[in-house]
């Protein structure tokens, strides 16, 4: 594993700037662990101050530097990206792998569940569960809700790699040999998936946090706990937009953009290392 | 300041394509002659029944323009002027005891299909809606009226099952009121519960000329016989207003851009911000309630932090005083309005009448007024509260907040109550509380935490109040999630599932000292236990024997006698005692207008109308705009 990253950093450019950005990110989003002003705290500066020397992002309406309200918000919105991912993985791995290894009925019944998840609309369940819940809505429930949502492309896309690793013959000498399902899914199979799992995780984790910047400009989440969403949801209660406040809406936006474009080039840059007709085309062999 | 506009411009253009689309609507009307209110959106726009519920917008031009009752009360006004006698001649005639009330009407007055207006109409809209349950006005209509008869075409007399001093008010528009049915298009029905009156007929000057069925738009027209409807009659010209369009205008951004452009001459609901955006970006168009900062028109109603007093916790006049000497207001109003609030210390909103009422001959009691908690003797008032505020802001406004002190008194308010966390402690400790660290523990030994409830992007300014105030009790020992309950609010409220919210159950005449508006409902009769739904107004659920029996006085007062008053200021110490919700301040609206194609609108200094686009007697305002001759 570290040494594909390895050689992928060396090889190949777009997965080193992708992992750049998305490392900066990282950093800027650890950097609130020593904020000198917790996020829930208000009025605590002058407000609508643009950016300069000493507020480098301005501040806002609300008496907040924007700098470090938006390094809170990243990493809170990043930590429910990747809750997510994280739950939603496990799912498809789960769901995909067995599907595709036993096949027969357990796969129709398996992929029925899958294909009945994959119609129902995302966003009105989620709004639906929050109406339900209320004050109960806390973050990680809202990713648990996401992430039961989010598995269910990538579990088929996990169950066909996972078919045709079964007709190989190295599985066939697993089972005469004794191994277990489980073992044999765990030890065999799941390095052949696991460079799958990680292009999908960076679309999942990009999905996620659209879904949790949706919900929060529209209010649906706590409004108290800074988020990338949330900040653009105060900042339009605040009308910055018509009065000119734009360096609170465009930081968070441009954390947003960078972020996906690092995770973006990462997820493409992996697609292409595990596609195997594009690794031949980057060493010159015939396509 | 140019490069700006440009920028408005093209957003207008091109974030607001699709309103742009649907301004085809006007393209036909005449700008000049032509008046633009920011309205609502109707669910049920072929819905023009005001008589029961069925999901159309009336505030869409139909209770304000075309339907018209007995009297109107101006919010703003004060004294004899804020009465106006609309379809009746003379103010109501009541016999000794208030079981009959005599009503002469004016004569002259026609329906606009030509039919003239008589007693029967007035009688058949009161026999229609006590034999059909469920219309708006049914249930108080047959809870007072025994009968009703035309003694003539001018007269009506209503004979009342019990005395009732205040039965008038039914008819008496403040933001609307039980408006009279036209007998021979309603009599043609089936079920006039059922009945969509579409298209209404009207009774005052303006009459439905088009409307949009996806409840967008509606436009309404001047009738060519205006001088024949209670409204007319008092004018000597004719309106120069000839249409009037009630469109919806999306978001507050879209709503601010789109009156920059001049394509919305009153807007209203918009944040702080915004108002102060139109304020410094087209000065030279927009007129508004005040001259200056704070710019906002002071509604008649009081946004306060209700509590559940029917809760254990909260149900302590001690607990709550606690939480009320939690709140520094300064920053409540600086994050809220941006310190543009009027705030209120009195369980009355600080506008018209109330402030040579109530406000200024109490300052005196509340500077005085003494709090026992239970170690030391405090007093909490402090009269300079609102001057501090209009300190604050005078860095960034001061040219255009005036010096006179009456005057910012009005702008700002009086006093309110100094934050002392050591006193609410005190208090806390009084009521049976313990500390333990930063907390507290109520006397049953549970961790004291609180939920504010507030509904979120309908009112900012009151979102943002909330937070701030959950803020202050987390750090002060009370920890508190803000819950933004959305289009839940009003029915969570009503049925008791909530803690502390942020709303208003305190709404007054305005333009009248008489306090049986909103206390008539705070009677123990109307209570009921947790989880059912509580008779609007008393959310708070605050039952309280001397309340009673202040409303049980009032209840056999004549409506302008003085003792009114009296009883008012009882009932206002002894809210201030109990403190069964927390004022904070008068309901302030941003309302510009654009004065680009019309002048006249109303003031502080001529306040002869309601400034918000919903009110039903912006008809005089209407009627009294001038054209500037802007083509």
């Amino acid at each position: 594993m570290f040494t594909v990253i390895g050689s992928l950093l060396r090889h190949n450019v777009e997965f080193l700037a992708g992992f750049t950005l998305t490392v900066l990110m990282l950093i800027f989003a650890a950097l609130h662990f020593w904020t000198p002003y917790p996020g829930f705290s208000l009025y605590l500066l002058p407000p609508d101050m643009p950016p300069s020397g000493q507020y480098w992002f301005g501040t806002d309406s609300r008496g907040q530097d924007v700098l470090w309200v938006l390094s809170e918000a990243l990493w809170n919105t990043l930590m429910f990206g990747l809750v997510v991912t994280i739950l939603s993985r496990l799912i498809a791995i789960s769901v995909g792998m067995v599907s595709g290894y036993l096949g027969g009925r357990a796969d129709r019944i398996l992929m029925s569940v899958n294909d009945t998840f994959i119609a129902l609309p995302n966003i009105p369940i989620l709004l639906l569960v929050y109406f339900v819940l209320r004050e109960n809505m806390t973050w990680q429930m809202l990713a648990i809700c996401a992430a039961l949502l989010g598995w269910t492309y990538d579990s088929r896309l996990i169950r066909s790699v996972t078919i045709s690793l079964r007709t190989r013959e190295f599985t066939r000498h697993g089972v005469f040999s004794g191994m277990s399902t489980g073992r044999i899914l765990v030890r065999e199979h799941l390095p052949y998936v696991m460079p799958i799992i990680f292009f999908t995780a960076m679309n999942n984790l990009i999905w996620a946090i659209s879904l949790e910047v949706t919900l929060s400009v529209l209010g649906f989440a706590d409004s108290n706990r800074p988020s990338i969403g949330g900040m653009i949801y105060w900042a339009n209660q605040h009308q910055a937009v018509i009065s000119g406040i734009w360096w609170w809406i465009a930081f968070p936006i441009l954390a947003v953009v960078v972020l996906f474009l690092g995770l973006f080039m990462l997820a493409m840059s992996v697609n292409e290392y595990v596609d195997p007709r594009s690794r031949l085309d980057r060493m010159g062999g015939a396509g | 300041m140019k490069l700006l506009r440009y920028i408005y411009t093209t957003i207008g253009v091109v974030g607001l394509a699709a309103p742009a689309l649907a301004q085809e609507f006007i393209s036909g009307l005449p700008r000049n002659e032509t008046l633009i209110i920011q309205g609502p959106e109707a669910q049920n726009a072929d819905w023009f029944n005001l008589w029961a519920p069925g999901g159309g917008a009336q505030a869409n031009g139909n209770q304000q323009l075309s339907a018209d009752t007995l009297w109107f009360i101006n919010p703003e006004g004060s004294g004899e002027d804020a009465w106006q006698n609309a379809l009746a001649a003379a103010p109501p005639e009541y016999n000794d005891d208030f079981t009959t009330m005599t009503v002469s009407l004016k004569d002259g007055i026609y329906w606009s299909d030509g039919q003239p207006f008589t007693a029967e109409d007035v009688v058949y809209t009161v026999e229609t809606m006590i034999e059909h349950p469920g219309m708006n006005w049914s249930a108080r209509l047959s809870v007072s009226v025994d009968t009703v008869e035309a003694i003539d075409d001018h007269t009506v007399v209503f004979n009342l099952k019990s005395p009732n001093s205040r039965f008038h008010t039914l008819f008496t528009v403040r933001w609307n009121a039980a408006w009279i049915m036209p007998k021979h298009i309603f009599s043609e029905y089936d079920d006039p519960l059922t009945a969509s009156f579409n298209p209404p007929v009207s009774l005052s000057a303006y009459v439905l000329e088009n409307y949009d069925s996806n409840g967008q738009w509606a436009i309404w027209r001047l009738r060519d016989d205006w001088e024949r409807t209670s409204i007319g009659m008092t004018l000597d010209s004719a309106p120069e207003v000839t249409y009037v369009v009630y469109r919806t205008a999306g978001n507050p951004d879209a709503r601010v851009i789109e009156q920059l452009n001049n394509n919305l001459d009153v807007i209203n609901d918009i944040a702080p911000e915004g108002m102060f955006t139109i304020a410094r970006e087209a000065a030279d168009t927009t007129a508004q309630w005040l001259p200056g900062f704070p710019f906002a028109h002071p509604d008649p109603t009081l946004p306060s932090v209700l509590f559940n007093n029917q809760l254990d916790k909260l149900s302590d006049p001690r607990v709550r005083w606690a939480l009320a000497l939690m709140i520094d207001i300064r920053s409540v109003s600086m994050g809220s309005y941006r310190g543009a609030a009027n705030i209120a210390a009195l369980s009355v909103p600080p506008t018209g009448t109330a402030i040579p009422t109530y406000y200024e001959p109490m300052q005196e009691w509340l500077t005085n007024f003494e709090l026992d908690t239970g170690e030391s003797t405090i007093q909490p008032y402090n009269p300079d509260i609102a001057e501090q505020i209009a300190e604050l802001v005078t860095p960034q406004w001061g040219d255009s907040i005036p010096p006179d002190p009456d005057l910012r008194r009005e702008m700002f308010g009086f006093g309110w109550w100094n934050q002392d966390v050591d006193a609410a402690a005190e208090l806390l400790r009084a009521a049976g509380f313990t500390q333990s660290g930063n907390s507290w523990l109520t006397p049953e030994g549970e961790p004291f935490t609180l939920t504010l409830q507030v509904e979120g992007d309908n009112i900012p300014t009151l979102a943002r109040a909330g937070n701030i105030i959950a803020q202050q009790w987390s750090m002060n020992g009370v920890p508190t999630n803000i819950n933004v309950a959305g289009p839940t609010h009003s029915q969570r409220l009503d049925v008791g599932d909530y803690e502390a919210a942020i709303f208003w159950t305190v709404e007054t005449w305005g333009g009248h000292p008489d306090l049986s508006f909103f206390l008539e409902s705070f009677h123990s009769d109307f209570i009921v236990p947790l989880g059912e739904s509580q008779p609007p107004r008393n959310l708070q659920r605050w039952e309280n024997a001397q309340l009673d029996d202040i409303i049980e006085r009032n209840r056999v007062l004549a409506f302008d006698s003085p003792e009114v008053a009296e009883l008012g200021v009882e009932y206002l110490k002894l809210a201030v005692e109990e403190m069964p919700f927390i004022p904070l301040m008068a309901y302030n609206k941003f309302a510009p207008f654009d004065t680009t194609y019309w002048t006249g609108y109303p003031s502080i200094e001529n306040p002869y109308a309601a400034s918000g686009p919903f009110w039903s007697n912006i008809r005089y305002m209407v009627t009294a705009l001038e054209r500037t001759g802007a083509e």
